[in-house]
């Protein structure tokens, strides 16, 4: 997994999509990102509520992270599809929240080293907004690939490369990218999301 | 004790009118029993000591009355009776006593009632004595008859008690001086005897068996269950052993007659039945003609088709068991391995299999068949001639091997996970957040046998093919072409073919004389110097044309070097095509060269795998003027020229041409 | 041949299929003791039992529950185990638990139960321990072999304790007792028929026996009495 970076779009999915295939862009295949929060039982306040994530580039894995301020501060884990199960078995602390749960579903393109999923955020049956998900394959260092990336999205989209991902700005030592700092931006977004009318 | 007093009885009754019948029942030589307790317990009188006695005595007697009882107690009185023994105190007081308490007679007859009387009470006293020992057990007297129930003593003293250790101790050296006496005895019998006798035999064939059942467990898993000894044919290095088909029993050989047969092993093993016959799979490459021979086996045909009868049961018996086991278990490995290898061929859709008769029959490549054949013998000595490819077999042989040593179930990252089948490298797929492909690419699975030995028996063919051509082409000796191999693998292998010029050795330095052939399972390819390289496929006449081909573009290379060479013969290059083509449209290199003084052209053409040709025509200085006709090409006879080599015939080609 | 994958089924789906799942799974257990001093015995009878090799572990278990305001009478437990081992590759690995009631099958010769396990990273599982809402019960080492004949396991370990919490250092670090624990088991498919791998471990067990007696521990009639009154 490379570095990447997602973003919320004010554009339809379809015209996204027409775009990327302007640049060249080959649809590969469909991808799946689902976001749930699981949160005490009412009254039970003591600990925070556990967002739990799927990608479907990961098919063998389960992302979790009980945001904090910021990614740092969380404690997050990355674990195999045991632990959705083990999380049903501790249904009497951490109970889903059907309701809130966000469900982003479209396609993947191929751009030479670069991987665009365009997506449709649904929460329930209302459709919440259009993410993209731009990754390049080739790196694994943010600050190697940053400004490129910002290229790229301005290139594409020509806007949105204003608002960076907190982990393009925090960099005080090159870290090696992770899984967990993609989809801590999925759950920024779906926050927001979740927010949104 | 018993004795005083029946003396005192006699002396009483001496002394006085009988006083009845006096009678006592006692032990001859004890203590008296004063009581015997409610607890069981007697308690003795101690016996009088003689100042004991004295004291009694000494207290029965009267002092008053002798005295008096008036008279003062004076020492001068008692000298009278200063010589009192004790006899005589006895008499004394039995006088005085008699004397003394006379009681008034009733009769003449109350003496003699009285004495009755006395009697008969002793008689009572008697019978009360008679009773108590006729109820009390321990009392009884044993006879001979009765067994002697001793009370059981407890485990504590029997341990602490010296004397029985000492009847253990004794008991246990008696026993091993048997063990001894018995050797020996039987040593010094054998020796003396010659003759063996049959307890010294037994005795050896125990020992004997025992030591070859140690040997055989070095071997061999062995168990032993109730009354049985059986092992275990099974090769299977993991999971359950001890399968109920596989099983052989192991018993002791009963000879009838003890001096024959001492060849014999004193181990008897009977293995199963199906598994009693020799075997051997033979691998083998074939051709699929019409003149291949059988590629089946004839139905009628009796060889290899060995099953095992009642009638050679006997024979079977007589085997040593290092041999019989080893053939067995090799029957069950090769029989295995024979049903997995056509199930294998089942699942391999690309590939055509026929499966008869224990022969599996699957395509190789192109017009190739393997053949694998599995072949049954009797179960007897023998050599078995080896058929087959010696090489696939021994391929095969050590693929099983491979596989049977391998441990496909293995614990995950912690011990408390349950044991898996997948690659160890996919432990970490969920938490590592790997990506579908990442997950596929570590999820490849070990191919099967069969596909392996395809492989390495399609690498074997084309190598055999390669070589046959490389050998063709090696007859050529001009240039000299030399191969060797520098690589022989299972799947790949490098040929490397050395070309040289005889005598011409020194202008070689800057051609490229070496070229490749490369052989995998699929394919074969020459690869020129240069990285180029020629696709064979699997055809012989495709990869001949190749090596012959790149033999035609070293000749180009040393015609161009030798007409370079200053001193000889100065000629200009005009054009040289290795990709050029004759009439026929075949790749055919070739060189154009001019002479120094621009009056003659020479034009070499290398048809691949032919003579080359020389042309010689006069130069042409202006292309447009000239005419066609006055500049043919003249074809020079190759044969005539002078010189054995191309070498030496360029050579003195070019110097007679140098000038003209 | 029952210990023999079927690797020629394998072959013709090489790749693992996504979709199976083999976290939960069914588990057959026995456990037993041996005095330590008679370890080496022990393993001289699974070497001549097992398949050849085995292989040493040292491993840290902290069992989790979770604890809820909402006085429910069913506790949760959770393990958690990690491996120690100087290899700084594989740090921050952790397997997450889940051990299930064992089922009330008086039949049966061996304790069967659900299992969950899952792999956990995490560079501060306690700290997301503590936001799952877990709080530690107690805590213990295990040391010690695991072998395979087929698809049993045996285990058999030396249990330790830290004396100062947090510290796992050779100093601070007690043993609990002088006896090893051993413990047998076969995990199964989930919703699979169970009795006859349990006869089978039974077996195997059994073969143990002058040295080591495997017992099925009946936790459900312990269980059972105790959680009556609880619930009243």
């Amino acid at each position: 997994m490379g570095v990447t970076w997602v973003f919320e779009v004010d554009q339809t999915a379809k015209s996204v999509e027409r775009l990327l295939e302007s640049f060249g862009g080959e649809c590969v295949s469909t991808f799946a990102v689902d976001i749930s929060p699981y949160t005490p039982p009412t009254g039970n306040a003591d600990h925070a509520s556990n967002i739990v994530m799927h990608h479907s580039k990961c098919p063998q894995s389960t992302f979790s992270i009980c945001p904090k301020d910021t990614f740092k501060k969380s404690p997050k884990a990355v674990c195999d599809r045991g632990f959705d199960l083990i999380l049903s078995k501790l249904s009497n602390g951490l109970i889903i929240d059907t309701a809130g749960k966000i469900d982003i579903n479209g396609n993947e393109y191929k751009l030479n080293d670069w991987t665009v999923r365009v997506g449709t955020a649904v929460q329930g049956t209302a459709v919440k907004g259009v993410v993209v998900e731009v990754e390049y394959d080739a790196s694994l260092i943010v600050v190697q690939c940053r400004e490129m990336m910002v290229e790229f999205v301005k290139y594409v989209f020509n806007k949105y490369y204003q608002t960076q991902p907190e982990i393009f700005i925090i960099t005080e030592k090159p870290e090696n990218y992770s899984p967990l700092d993609t989809m801590w931006q999925y759950l920024l977004i779906a926050a927001k999301l979740r927010k949104k009318t | 004790m018993r004795a005083s007093t029946s003396g005192q009885n006699v002396q009483e009754t001496q002394l006085q009118t009988r006083p009845g019948v006096d009678l006592v029942l006692e032990a001859n030589d004890d203590w008296k029993i004063q009581e015997i307790g409610f607890d069981g317990v007697e308690r003795y009188l101690k016996p009088e000591s003689f100042t004991d006695h004295v004291g009694t005595l000494a207290r029965k007697v009267e002092w008053t009355k002798l005295v008096g009882s008036q008279s003062p107690y004076e020492n001068s009185k008692v000298d009278p009776e200063e010589e009192f023994d004790d006899e005589n105190v006895a008499k004394g007081s039995q006088n005085g006593k008699s004397a003394d308490f006379v009681t008034p007679e009733a009769g003449p007859w109350s003496v003699v009632a009285k004495q009755l009387h006395e009697s008969l009470n002793q008689l009572n006293i008697l019978l009360d004595d008679m009773s108590v020992i006729k109820n009390t057990d321990y009392m009884k007297a044993l006879t001979v008859l009765d067994p002697i129930t001793v009370q059981e003593p407890s485990m504590e003293f029997i341990n602490t008690n010296r004397g029985n250790q000492w009847i253990w101790k004794r008991r246990a050296l008696q026993e091993a001086v048997q063990v001894l006496d018995n050797a020996t005895k039987q040593r010094q019998r054998a020796l003396v005897n010659l003759g063996l006798s049959a307890d010294y035999i037994a005795h050896l064939q125990r020992t004997q068996f025992f030591e070859e059942l140690k040997e055989m467990r070095e071997i061999w898993r062995v168990r032993k269950t109730g009354d049985y000894i059986y092992g275990d044919l099974s090769y299977h290095i993991f999971g359950w052993k001890y399968d109920t088909p596989n099983i052989f029993d192991i018993s002791r050989r009963s000879f009838s007659n003890k001096t024959e047969n001492s060849s014999l092993s004193i181990i008897e093993v009977s293995v199963p039945k199906d598994l009693a016959k020799r075997s051997m799979i033979a691998v083998s490459i074939v051709k699929d003609e019409m003149d291949a021979g059988k590629l089946f086996r004839d139905p009628k045909a009796k060889k290899y088709k060995y099953t095992y009868k009642e009638n050679d049961a006997e024979k079977v018996e007589v085997l040593h068991w290092k041999d019989s086991l080893k053939w067995a278990q090799n029957t069950l490995l090769l029989r295995d391995t024979f049903s997995n290898l056509c199930k294998d061929a089942i699942k391999l859709r690309n590939r055509l299999s026929i499966i008869r008769d224990n022969v599996l029959l699957i395509s190789l490549f192109d017009d190739y068949l393997l053949r694998f054949e599995l072949q049954w013998f009797p179960f007897e000595h023998g050599e078995i001639k080896e058929e087959g490819d010696v090489y696939l077999n021994r391929v095969l042989r050590e693929m099983i091997i491979g596989f049977e040593c391998t441990k496909f179930i293995r614990p995950q990252f912690f011990c408390s996970m349950p044991v898996t089948h997948l690659p160890e490298n996919l432990d970490l797929r969920g938490c590592g957040a790997m990506t579908s492909v990442q997950i596929e690419d570590r999820s490849v699975r070990p191919r099967s046998i069969l596909e392996r030995v395809l492989d390495v028996a399609a690498h074997h063919q084309l190598t055999q093919i390669v070589a046959n051509v490389a050998l063709k082409i090696s007859e050529s000796i001009d240039p000299m072409v030399q191969h060797r191999w520098l690589n022989c693998g299972r799947n790949f292998s490098r040929l490397m073919f050395n070309l040289n010029s005889k005598d011409y050795e020194s202008f070689m330095g800057t051609v490229r004389s070496v070229f490749f052939a490369n052989v995998s399972s699929y394919e074969v390819e020459v690869e020129a110097k240069d990285g180029i390289k020629i696709k064979c496929q699997r055809d012989p006449k495709r990869i001949l044309y190749a090596l012959q081909y790149s033999v035609c573009c070293y000749s180009v290379s040393m015609v161009s070097v030798l007409s370079r060479n200053q001193w000889l013969s100065p000629f200009q290059t005009m054009d040289a095509n290795i990709y050029a083509l004759d009439n026929n449209g075949m790749t055919a290199p070739n060189i154009i060269l001019c002479n120094q003084a621009a009056t003659r052209s020479i034009l070499f053409i290398f048809h691949v795998g032919q003579e080359p040709e020389v042309f010689v025509r006069k130069f042409i200085v202006n292309e447009r003027t000239s005419k066609p006709e006055e500049h043919k090409w003249r074809k020079l006879n190759y044969h005539k020229l002078s010189g054995m080599s191309l070498c030496k015939k360029v050579d003195s080609l070019l110097s007679y041409l140098r000038d003209g | 041949m029952e210990n023999l994958i079927d690797i020629d089924e394998e072959a013709t789906r090489p790749q693992l299929s996504i979709n199976s799942t083999p976290y939960q799974t069914q588990e057959c257990v026995l456990y037993g003791s041996i005095f330590s001093k008679h370890v080496p015995d022990l393993e001289r009878r699974l070497a001549g039992l097992c398949d050849p090799g085995c292989e040493e572990f040292f491993e840290h278990e902290m069992s989790f529950c979770l604890r809820s305001l909402a006085s429910s009478d069913v506790k949760t437990d959770i393990k958690l185990r990690r491996r120690f081992r100087t290899d700084h590759q594989i740090q921050n690995y952790w397997q997450l638990r889940y051990i299930g009631v064992p089922e009330p099958d008086q039949k049966c010769p061996t304790i069967i139960r659900k299992e969950i396990s899952s792999l956990v990273h995490s560079s501060d599982m306690m700290t997301y321990a503590k936001a799952l809402g877990l709080r530690m019960d107690y805590e213990y080492m295990t040391q010690g072999k695991l072998w395979t004949k087929g698809n049993i396991k045996i285990l058999h370990s030396s249990l330790t304790k830290s004396i100062r919490p947090g510290n796992y250092d050779s100093s601070s670090i007690k043993s609990i007792s002088d006896s090893s624990l051993v413990e047998i088991s076969i995990s199964l498919p989930e919703s699979a028929e169970y009795m006859p791998a349990a006869k089978t471990l039974r077996d195997f067990a059994d073969q143990l026996m002058p040295l080591c007696s495997m017992e099925k521990v009946d936790y459900w009639k312990k269980m059972f009495s105790t959680a009556t009154p609880a619930r009243k």
